[in-house]
């Protein structure tokens, strides 16, 4: 037995909104080896609000991928996240979503 | 003989001697210059005197500041020092982004398309902001050393933590960590004697303050709810 759904889903809507990418600008942190895990870990837990989880995944995305989008947002939202990151002295960057 | 950061009821506290804590406001000092602040009013360092709670302390969690190598006197050794960690520049607001260490501190706001042009929009907009919230985290981190025993609320230790780590990227840029492998290097000079004299201090430093803001990140990361 299987329940259907009858309200119709664009699936591409509803990876845009999970992935953010319909948000204009991103803001990525960028791996170095200076960092400490442990510091990175909670400035994405206190700053952003992230779950232990969250925080520790992107932690690891920015320390083994070389970098990790930490969020997206309007220009002004990416400008504030990246002024607050550089205050911590994460190598922080922002830019436009393609 | 520093004692690490520990979460307890009254703060975080830890417990650093009075050499340990003269190397740390020199640390201090040196970033400040870099990013055209002032070191508060030199307070006297009061004298060691541990807490009674500071003697129930693990083995692990203590830490002893690197001696100055012994070769050289120390006041050659720390001119060389000082020579290597930073410019003593005394213009007003003069930042040198041609530094290495202070464009570490301060790096590129852009990536992606118009990342040079949009840079230095970023620049222009928020970068003096940064640079104060720099330099304020460095001058509290100054004062709170006065004391051996420190026991600092939930904002002053946070703080504390941005200016150790500024006091790490700095140093970090001296001796040129870029790479996994280098900090390796760094980290493996505790004992060997690889590096010349004055590099192996900067990397004992290195190590001390990475330790130190290492327990204070352990004992913060404990206590989110």
């Amino acid at each position: 037995m299987s329940i259907t759904c009858a309200v119709d889903v664009d699936p591409d809507i509803a990876v845009d909104e999970l992935t953010g990418v319909t948000e204009p600008w991103k803001v990525i942190v960028w791996n170095d080896p200076v960092n400490l895990m442990s510091y990175v870990t909670y400035v994405f837990r206190t700053y952003f609000g992230y779950t232990a989880s969250v925080a520790h995944d992107l932690m690891l995305q920015v320390h083994h991928q070389g970098k990790a989008v930490v969020a997206n947002g309007s220009k002004e939202e990416a400008e504030r996240h990246v002024a607050a990151m550089h205050g911590f002295g994460l190598w922080a960057t922002y830019e436009q979503n393609q | 003989m520093a004692l690490a950061f520990k979460s307890t009821l009254r703060g975080y506290s830890a417990y650093l001697e009075k050499a340990e804590r003269q190397i740390l406001r020199s640390l201090f000092s040196d970033v400040l210059t870099l990013l055209g602040g002032v070191s508060p009013a030199d307070t006297q360092l009061e004298e060691d005197r541990p807490k009674f709670f500071d003697r129930f302390r693990s083995r692990d969690q203590i830490q002893h500041l690197p001696e100055a190598p012994s070769t050289d006197d120390l006041s050659g050794t720390d001119a060389a020092f000082w020579d290597l960690v930073g410019s003593l520049a005394d213009d007003e607001v003069q930042i040198d982004l041609t530094d290495p260490a202070v464009k570490r501190l301060l790096p590129d706001a852009r990536s992606g398309e118009d990342a040079e042009q949009g840079s230095e929009q970023f620049r222009q907009l928020a970068q003096d902001d940064i640079r104060q919230e720099k330099i304020a985290d460095l001058q509290r981190a100054y004062a709170l050393v006065q004391t051996p025993s420190l026991m600092l609320t939930t904002a002053e230790a946070e703080s504390f933590g941005r200016a150790l780590n500024q006091v790490r990227l700095v140093l970090s840029s001296r001796l040129n960590i870029e790479r996994e492998e280098d900090a390796e290097r760094v980290h493996k000079i505790d004992t060997v004697d690889q590096a010349t004299d004055v590099e192996r201090y900067m990397a004992l430093l290195y190590n001390f303050v990475s330790w130190l803001q290492e327990t204070l990140m352990q004992a913060l990361i404990g206590d989110i709810s």
